[in-house]
């Protein structure tokens, strides 16, 4: 239905360049230092900040600061700045791609074990809060929430994941080219962005990561709009397809 | 139904589709919308100029108290028109989305040109991914 970079002549950057994917609203507080602390990694990283209707000075802040900024001209919620980020990805001739949190949740020294997997035939590598490195703490209610849906999650995928809704990931080619012609665009995005990876039969991993309190901004957790997407969301998983993809080395792994 | 009934009905059917026709006319309602609301009065118009009709299509069914029928009918027309509507709704917010995130693409491509900048700031090298994203 869209056809990614087909309308336009597209531009093609280095090979060995990683486009660092960063959906922001209203986040001017924690910007500096997390596009800081990415510039100071030691890794060929190129940062696309989507600015996602912010009314805030988030995108003067993000070019500020060494990032391509890209303003959608209204909210699409993060789902939708991510696929505008994927589609930047393709367009500019990106191999490797890293989803990174604009709140400074995540830390840029961890971005090379996320990218390590994708050197030996891993299609997409999940950031795992829970998978042994660190100590980040979660709620009693959501850790119980999380734990039905890693359940149902690990049905539909065919394999266990420690952290289904962690944003701290990173993609090979085939896996940026799906995600740029269709992203889960609602609340959870995450999630079924993971089980679509796996129903099309990709390679997908995880590794551990730690992972920091949110330096600003606030966390979106009211409880009835938690309770409403978590329905949403499974109800979308039982109905995500099983596709199979033509010929990739890996189709599963342990 | 009393023979002051269907001719009430006849008025207020000829009396909506004139008003669809008009909004066709000047290009307020898209003329695929139009036909689902044609159909709908076509159906009105044929249960009024013909008065046994509803009786007769009742008894057939076996239900015993005609305007059932009636409101059966043109509920599940009106269900059929609403879900058509959902459709397309879902289909127009899609779109909307696609454009928005060109739209968002292009503002930094045109932002970048303007300045006389590349979007990359790095030296192009041949082309690594070809066709491959091409449709």
């Amino acid at each position: 239905m869209s056809n990614v970079g087909s309308s336009l002549p597209s531009k093609h950057v280095a090979p060995d360049r990683i486009i660092v994917i960063m959906p922001a609203f209203n986040e001017q507080e924690a910007l500096p230092s997390t596009l800081a602390g990415l510039r100071a990694a030691s890794l060929p990283l190129d940062v696309v900040v989507v600015d996602d209707g912010s009314t805030d000075d988030t995108a003067s802040i993000a070019a500020a600061n060494g990032a391509v900024c890209l303003q959608l001209p209204f909210n699409l919620g993060i789902g939708g700045a991510l696929r505008t980020g994927f589609r930047y990805a393709i367009e500019n001739g990106y191999q490797r791609g890293i989803q990174f949190d604009a709140d400074g949740q995540h830390d840029p020294e961890q971005i090379a074990a996320l990218l390590e997997p994708l050197d030996h035939g891993a299609d997409m590598v999940v950031g795992s809060r829970f998978a042994g490195a660190g100590a980040y703490q979660v709620g009693r209610s959501r850790g119980l929430a999380m734990n039905i849906l890693r359940w149902a999650i690990r049905r539909l995928a065919g394999q266990r994941f420690t952290d289904t809704s962690s944003g701290f990931r990173s993609f090979g080619p085939d896996v940026l080219d799906m995600f740029a012609h269709e992203y889960p665009i609602e609340y959870m995005d995450s999630v079924e962005a993971l089980v679509m990876a796996c129903r099309a039969g990709f390679d997908v991993r995880e590794v551990p990561t730690v992972m920091h309190e949110r330096t600003g901004g606030v966390a979106s957790n009211r409880s009835f709009r938690l309770a409403y997407h978590y329905v949403r969301v499974l109800v979308s998983l039982a109905n995500t397809p099983k596709t199979h993809r033509r010929s990739r080395t890996a189709e599963v792994h342990s | 139904m009393s023979t002051r009934a269907h001719i009430a009905l006849a008025v207020l059917v000829a009396l909506a589709i004139f008003v669809i026709i008009r909004l066709v006319r000047r290009r307020h309602l898209k003329a695929k919308y139009s036909l689902l609301w044609l159909t709908l009065g076509g159906f009105m118009v044929v249960i009024a100029a013909v008065p046994g009709l509803l009786d007769w299509t009742a008894a057939r069914l076996g239900i015993y108290y005609q305007p059932t029928l009636l409101i059966l009918l043109g509920l599940a027309l009106l269900l059929l028109i609403v879900m058509h509507f959902s459709y397309e709704l879902s289909r127009m917010e899609n779109r909307v989305r696609t454009l928005a995130e060109e739209a968002a693409i292009l503002r930094h491509r045109v932002a970048s040109l303007e300045t006389g900048q590349g979007a990359v700031q790095l030296p192009q090298v041949e082309d690594q991914r070809d066709q491959s994203s091409e449709n």
